[in-house]
């Protein structure tokens, strides 16, 4: 079945497929962009976002997830550290909770393959 | 979306046609030849002068008749065919397909609910090559959203929804006897294609789906870019559906800039007659555009496309029109730009010769004059899809009015095309 983009408001526009689409969170500054993980967070009772652009991760939370907070950066953890992928701690993994993990994978250069690459966690607590 | 009405006509004739395509033309006569090893063509036609098969006066009659009734068309009149058109022999004769692109308010028919709010729809008539109007009441419906309404989400968001070409399923297949066509749909300056069904002769169509999307995402404030409706064909093999559409390839303006002259997107024949007649969800399965060389890697919902008429030492653009011409052996093309039409022809589908000039039929001048639309060819033998020597190409014979309503002077004009 086809997904649509969300565009200017509208769910009824725009194919996933070629389509054109709208920048949930155009007013970050400087610009973050990279990959995106999202995920609910059951004791926030919010939709949560992990971004990396390679090296640096940033966090946003969103009620409808469509409305987004202004990412906050959360350090530096590479030279690459890609692929971020938030897991909870309970009965199901793609629900987070107060404390969660958030796995990448990490590469200790650029442009050198997979060498010396190694899966990595971070954990996540809310105080 | 906008709360402006869309219409084909006049708005769309304005300016696709009289400039987008007139563009287009005047743009590319001249350019280099890119390839100097195109086919050579087996014919030559010679192309009778026109001739006026339902005039403006038939067509208002026809639609005093059409059911249901006509009623709040906004402004438009009736307004067929709207689309090119799409034929089926019967046993007693013709039977004709084609878009009225008038407004199809919502509202009580008979006990139950008509229309879907849109401009377009699909009109079919029982009529004779001479008499596509027939003397029989025009069944004039909506296409009917999926009952999923997954399949298409944008259905809703549609300003105009007609057809159109048909095909309908030969005996043995799945779905025989069943009827596909293929829809123009209208977003807000933006033209794209979409697949509906019928499994009882036209009284209902129902909605499969989009197909085709311009490689140019939609965006508000557009240049409005035809990309015509145009008829389901087979490959050489047989195994494909090919669909031919000028497509506008992907800029970060508003502004049009040069369509293909003709791209083309395909699909499995049995995959998609599967999908439409074989399945308790019916949809409509994904296209893919032909490109550079390959079928594997553009969609046929915003992929980019190769132009296949791109080296042709004369270029003309707008409507495409392409079947069998058994006689010949090969593909026939008849393109109209709303005024030119040429001819071309192909063995593999995909390259084609160089075009040959047919005629202008409509003298669009300063918007005053007329245009000639939606070129359909149709055979003289049992298939009307499968074109012969001699064969027929109708159109839509518009007077422009200056946008005047409803449609005065318009006509269905046809012209025969014969290898000598």
């Amino acid at each position: 079945m086809p997904f649509e983009k969300f565009y200017e408001g509208s769910w009824t526009l725009q194919p996933a497929i070629g389509g054109a689409s709208t920048d949930l969170n155009p007013n970050s500054a400087p610009p973050v962009e990279g990959y995106l993980d999202i995920h609910y967070n059951s004791a926030l009772q919010r939709y949560v976002m992990i971004i990396s652009n390679d090296t640096t991760f940033y966090y946003a939370e969103s009620v409808d997830a469509l409305h987004w907070t202004l990412p906050a950066s959360l350090g530096t953890f590479g030279p690459i550290a890609a692929y971020p992928t938030a897991v909870g701690l309970g009965d199901d993994p793609h629900i987070l909770g107060a404390s969660y993990y958030v796995y990448f994978t990490h590469l200790p250069a650029d442009g050198a393959g997979w060498t010396d690459g190694s899966l990595r966690r971070l954990t996540f607590t809310c105080p | 979306m906008t709360g402006d009405p869309m219409r084909r006509l006049p708005n769309a004739i304005f300016v696709s046609a009289c400039s987008c395509f007139a563009l287009i033309l005047g743009f590319a006569l001249g350019s280099p030849r890119a390839s100097a090893q195109a086919l050579a063509p087996v014919c030559h036609p010679t192309v009778s002068g026109p001739v006026v098969v339902e005039t403006h006066d038939q067509i208002i009659a026809a639609g005093l008749r059409a059911v249901p009734p006509i009623t709040d068309t906004g402004g438009f009149g009736f307004a067929w065919p709207d689309t090119q058109m799409g034929v089926i022999k019967t046993g007693n004769g013709y039977e004709f397909f084609g878009s009225d692109g008038g407004l199809h308010p919502v509202h009580e028919w008979d006990g139950h609910s008509v229309g879907n709010g849109k401009y377009g729809g699909v009109v079919t008539t029982m009529g004779t090559l001479d008499n596509p109007l027939g003397s029989g009441d025009p069944v004039d419906v909506s296409i009917s959203p999926n009952p999923d309404p997954a399949v298409n989400p944008n259905y809703s968001s549609y300003g105009y929804m007609g057809g159109g070409p048909v095909y309908q399923v030969p005996a043995g297949m799945t779905g025989a006897g069943n009827l596909l066509i293929t829809y123009h749909a209208e977003l807000p300056n933006y033209a794209l294609l979409g697949l509906a069904e019928s499994t009882d002769n036209g009284l209902h169509w129902t909605d499969l789906g989009e197909i085709i999307r311009l490689n140019q995402a939609y965006m508000p404030g557009l240049t409005f870019s035809e990309i015509g409706d145009d008829p389901l064909v087979l490959s050489p093999d047989g195994k494909f559906f090919y669909i031919y559409f000028p497509d506008l390839p992907a800029t970060t303006t508003t502004t049009t800039t040069t369509t293909t002259h003709a791209s083309v997107a395909r699909a499995s024949v049995s995959s998609l007659l599967q999908a439409a007649f074989g399945s308790s969800q019916p949809h409509a399965v994904p296209f893919e555009k032909f490109y550079e060389t390959s079928w594997h890697l553009q969609p046929g919902i915003g992929g980019a496309s190769t132009d296949l008429l791109a080296s042709s030492l004369q270029q003309y653009s707008g409507y495409l029109d392409v079947h069998y011409n058994s006689a010949l052996q090969r593909y026939v093309m008849i393109t109209s730009d709303d005024t030119n039409f040429a001819y071309y022809e192909s063995i593999d589908g995909l390259h084609w010769t160089d075009a040959q000039f047919l005629g202008a039929f409509g003298a669009p001048g300063k918007g005053t004059g007329s245009i000639a639309p939606y070129p359909y060819s149709v055979g003289l033998g049992d298939d009307p899809r499968i074109l012969g020597n001699p064969f027929y190409v109708y159109y839509t014979h518009l007077q422009l009015e200056n946008g005047g309503l409803p449609r005065k002077g318009d006509s269905l004009r046809r012209l025969t095309l014969t290898c000598p």
